[in-house]
């Protein structure tokens, strides 16, 4: 598995160089997204994942047929064997390539956000439990950053998205360790999370918590099926 | 509620949940995410939200179908009028 990171620049600036390696349809999205960040951060995570898998594959990043499934996930049509997943949030996109597994989902928050509160909406028992013991509410709120972020991961990874509920997603914060699957040091305030499934395994998930308040880097988790 | 209410409720939500955005000014029909530079958390945010506005259960399957201001809209004057989830 291979994870890459890039800023994004300020919008609205789009890297001309960016632009180049996108389809001609990646660049008709690209002016559909009236949002400048948007517009800006879905430019610069298909240049990276396209370079990111033409660095794997040794060829070009334009040359690479990208797909998408009903849902966005991307997929690729010439090499099935291939796993990938983007993600953005403000300031920071993340790519990741693997191969051997079934699915790869990667995704990434801001901390200095707030999230949604935490329930059993999106949160099981057991999560509730363990943010319930977070020594001030600061914590608090970044250990719930940091759930949300493995649980979209490992969606990502299952190919189930955000479909699926999100508190049978039970990411275990006290789980068996992991290695932590290839990242490296993103911008401070970033949590990033890597998940890979296995073809005998519903997903493990792995993450790396940049400057996060409470969080020391990197923390591993497996999450339940 | 008929459309006019869900919309402004809509549009409540949005303003807290994204305050920098104005969402009268956005396209009906444009995706959510990349009209006000929204996230999967900020697109939950804004459905629960709407639950305690409008007292009904928005169930995490039915959240594909919102992904505009016109869906969002269609699905709440359809859920409020007493159809199924």
């Amino acid at each position: 598995v291979t994870v890459v990171l890039r800023a994004c620049r300020p919008p609205p600036r789009v890297a001309s160089e960016d632009l180049q390696v996108l389809s001609t349809d990646e660049r008709r999205r690209a002016a559909s997204i009236r949002h400048p960040a948007a517009r800006t951060r879905f430019v610069t995570g298909r240049a990276l994942l396209r370079r990111l898998v033409a660095r794997v594959q040794g060829t070009l990043a334009a040359d690479i047929r990208l797909a998408a499934e009903p849902w966005g996930r991307p997929w690729l049509p010439d090499h099935p064997g291939l796993a990938i997943s983007c993600s953005g949030t403000r300031g920071l996109v993340v790519a990741g390539v693997a191969t051997a597994v079934s699915g790869l989902g990667v995704d990434v928050e801001r901390t200095d956000r707030w999230p949604l509160p935490p329930d059993e909406r999106w949160c099981s028992a057991r999560e509730l439990a363990w943010l319930d013991h977070c020594p001030d509410e600061d914590t608090k709120r970044v250990s719930a950053i940091v759930l949300w972020t493995g649980k979209e991961a490992t969606a990502k990874a299952r190919g189930v998205g955000l479909r699926s509920p999100l508190r049978s997603l039970e990411v275990d914060p006290g789980g068996v360790p992991v290695r932590l699957l290839g990242t490296r040091q993103a911008r401070t305030g970033h949590v990033i999370a890597v998940a890979v499934a296995p073809p005998d395994v519903a997903a493990t998930v792995a993450w790396h918590a940049a400057g996060a308040a409470g969080h020391k880097a990197p923390i591993t988790v497996t999450t339940l099926g | 509620v008929n459309a006019d209410d869900a919309r402004t409720t809509l549009f409540e939500a949005l303003r807290e949940v994204a305050p920098e955005v104005d969402p009268t000014t956005i396209d009906p029909s444009g995706d959510l995410r990349d009209e006000l530079d929204l996230d999967s958390m900020d697109l939950l945010n804004v459905v629960s939200r709407l639950e305690e506005r409008l007292g009904i259960a928005i169930p995490e399957r039915d959240t594909p179908g919102m992904r505009t201001v016109d869906e969002t809209v269609a699905y709440l004057v359809r859920r409020t009028s007493g159809a199924p989830a």
